[in-house]
């Protein structure tokens, strides 16, 4: 399933307001579904971060990439918005300049499509559009027809020249090689190309189903005690994480961009999980432990905050860099945000503490 | 001191381009700027902070803008906007007001967006309302014989929207017209003109507000801008052949900076109901104990804070433009 969601307005009449069209075979048909429904519908068990990439009405220039691979659904999505994107062309009746934003959407596996689409294309554009959130010379006015405009109609009537336009902009040498739907399954697979590219993110995912499976045996003061060991494992998984994303970016364009500010770890919020959760010494023995308030003690994700504002090139390899990560999970989450905007993170931190998968979010002020 | 804090919610109601947000960012800014913080002040919500932060930029960068040829406003979104400001007086951490308004996309007064989930909430809110703003486009009611006022301020809609929380219910409603962009017609002298056009444009409404006493009706003329006026108005047409419009504004000079005039006016108004509302309900839950409350001087806070607030509009705005049409019981 492909689909692209545009928000927009028209030169007079009503507001702006999110145009979907889904893919039927070479074709592209108007969606009658928001987008939320859409995003909803390929995985529920996501919705708070969902809100951030279906908010299309937000004029701030924001990126935000949702890389999700399960193996308990047997799919591979991908989505990505980026809003606010500012036209040199179109103004409204009043002279205020058009703001438009765009969202595309793949998933591998739909009920209602029988079709298994190759997502390098949605990649390609997600890529483009990540890279276009620093990139504020770049908008949607190639593919708006102003006649349309002009006669108060949606301009962007030829959905199908937008999506291999934006496609084929993009500037990346690395094609990706993620893994097909069927590559999902044979795990041993994925762990071997995983540790090829290094072992430690394997470590933090052990990590996971470690504890998951000694969660009955394991006792709140054992945690309590493992403690230490754990903040030690987190800051491996931060640091070999560290050095991936440099090996993959380059050392001089990765010090390029902690000359410009330096990397913000923004460790606390995994780390405070540990304290917040772990039971009063007065509750110990009266709380029964549950696999839900385990899970939520896991340090199953990593906030990596960069602070960057025109690093094209380094941005371009980060994502090829992404594409790595994400080979190297059985299952994973990304939400990578680009842009000024902290409540994505926030947001899918709230909403990550009950997902069994390991969540990287990587944002971009 | 406040022992919980009053909702006061206020909604707004106007077409695409309006102004509605250009007017809710000045006027906050020009009275948060003005208020004694021996007296008061306002704490914003994050959501509020980050709005009005961000509109206010882009009004001073449309004056930094070179040549005299402006686009005034800041464009629109389709996402509604609950924002949150807090009154508190000195010295208490516990606001006794909050103050929620809900700037709402113009497109929802559309008739092709009057059913879905916003729609649903706008009816919601329509009922949960304390106070209205109406704002209402200038130029729209007056150029070219106010022939695009239907299909830029929307008067029908409104009314039928509002008509039966004012036939209905026993609060009534309180309702105030906010014209904008009418530096124009103020620098010409013209205002008498404009309450007049208002008044005619929204006789229905006027009428159904006359029905119920509780119900009050103000008009405001204010001037978020201050030094843009209206250049002219053309009439444009789509490919139908239905006409819209097609603003051209400018400044009155290319060293003008942002002026804003009587904006403080419309919020006099409304905290001047919502802090009577406040006082109210406190004491109404200390029914035959109201004594004490005096005695102890439990509200007099409140009422020196709304003195202040009087003094200060009164002393910042031109009350030729105001203009109360029914002062509600």
């Amino acid at each position: 399933m492909k689909s692209v969601y545009i928000n927009t307005a028209s030169v007079f009449s009503s507001d702006y307001k999110s145009y979907g069209f889904f893919k039927t075979g070479s074709s592209w048909d108007s969606c009658p579904l928001s987008l939320t429904q859409v995003l909803n519908k390929q995985n529920p068990n996501v919705p708070h971060f969902l809100g951030q990439l279906s908010n299309l009405g937000e004029r701030k220039r924001i990126c935000t990439l949702w890389i999700s691979k399960s193996e308990q659904l047997n799919k591979f999505i991908v989505s990505c918005s980026l809003t606010g994107l500012e036209s040199s062309k179109r103004a409204d009746f009043s002279g205020r300049i058009i703001y438009d934003s765009i969202n595309v959407t793949y998933s591998s596996r739909d009920e209602q499509d029988g079709s298994r689409e190759s997502p390098d294309d949605v990649l390609a554009i997600a890529a483009k559009l990540a890279m276009s959130a620093v990139d504020f010379s770049w908008n949607l006015d190639d593919y708006a027809d102003l006649k349309s405009f002009e006669a108060d109609e949606f301009p962007f009537i030829d959905i199908s020249s937008m999506y291999r336009g934006i496609a084929a902009a993009n500037p990346m040498t690395e094609k990706y090689a993620f893994s097909k739907p069927q590559g999902l399954n044979p795990v041993h697979e994925i762990r071997s190309l995983a540790k090829s590219l290094g072992l430690r993110l394997i470590i933090a995912e052990e990590l996971v189903d470690e504890k998951i499976n000694k969660e009955a045996s394991v006792s709140a003061e054992s945690r309590a005690s493992a403690l230490p060991k754990n903040q030690n494992v987190i800051e491996e998984f931060v640091e070999d994480l560290e050095g991936r994303l440099e090996s993959v970016v380059g050392e001089r364009r990765f010090k390029e961009i902690r000359c410009l500010a330096p990397i913000r770890w923004l460790r606390n919020s995994a780390l405070n999980v540990f304290p917040k959760d772990l039971p009063k010494p007065g509750e110990v023995q009266a709380k029964k432990s549950s696999a839900k308030n385990f899970e939520s003690s896991l340090p199953n994700y990593v906030d990596l905050v960069y602070q960057s504002t025109t690093n094209v090139k380094a941005m371009a390899s980060l994502i090829t860099g992404i594409g790595k990560i994400v080979e190297a999970f059985d299952s994973v989450t990304i939400l990578l945000s680009v842009g000024k905007n902290n409540r994505a993170t926030e947001a899918a931190q709230k909403s990550h503490h009950n997902l069994p998968v390991p969540l990287i979010i990587i944002s971009f002020e | 001191m406040p022992q919980s804090t009053t909702e006061f919610n206020v909604l707004m109601l106007g077409s695409r381009g309006a102004g509605k947000t250009t007017l809710l960012a000045v006027m906050w800014e020009q009275l948060g700027k003005a208020i004694s913080a021996q007296k008061g002040y306002f704490k914003y919500a994050h959501e509020a902070s980050m709005y009005f932060g961000h509109a206010l930029g882009e009004l001073r960068r449309m004056y930094d803008a070179p040549g005299i040829n402006v686009s005034p406003g800041i464009s629109g979104t389709n996402n509604p906007k609950n924002l949150s400001i807090d009154l508190h007086t000195a010295n208490h951490a516990l606001a006794h007001l909050r103050l929620n308004f809900w700037d709402y996309p113009g497109g929802l007064l559309s008739p092709e967006q009057a059913t879905g989930p916003e729609a649903a909430v706008l009816q919601q809110q329509l009922a949960n309302a304390h106070y209205f703003f109406v704002v209402v486009d200038a130029p729209a009611l007056l150029e070219h014989d106010g022939m695009f006022h239907a299909i830029r301020n929307y008067p029908y809609p409104i009314q039928l929207f509002l008509h039966d929380r004012l036939r209905s219910s026993s609060h009534g409603a309180r309702i105030l017209f906010v014209v904008t962009k009418c530096e124009k017609y103020i620098r010409e002298g013209r205002t008498s003109e404009i309450c007049d056009a208002v008044k005619r444009g929204y006789d229905n409404l006027l009428s159904d507000i006359a029905g119920n006493p509780r119900s009050s009706a103000d008009i405001c003329l204010v001037q978020t801008l201050g030094t843009v006026v209206l250049d002219k108005l053309e009439i444009a047409e789509t490919s139908n052949g239905d006409k819209f419009p097609r603003y051209y504004f400018k400044k009155v000079s290319q060293n003008a900076v942002h002026s804003p005039q009587n904006t403080s006016l419309p919020l006099k108004l409304m905290l001047d109901k919502a802090i009577h509302e406040s006082i109210d309900r406190r004491r109404a839950s200390y029914d035959g104990l109201n004594w004490l409350r005096d005695a102890l001087g439990r509200d007099d806070e409140l009422r020196d804070l709304l003195i202040h607030m009087r003094d200060l509009s009164n002393r910042a705005s031109d009350q030729s433009l105001h203009l109360s049409l029914q002062a509600g019981q």
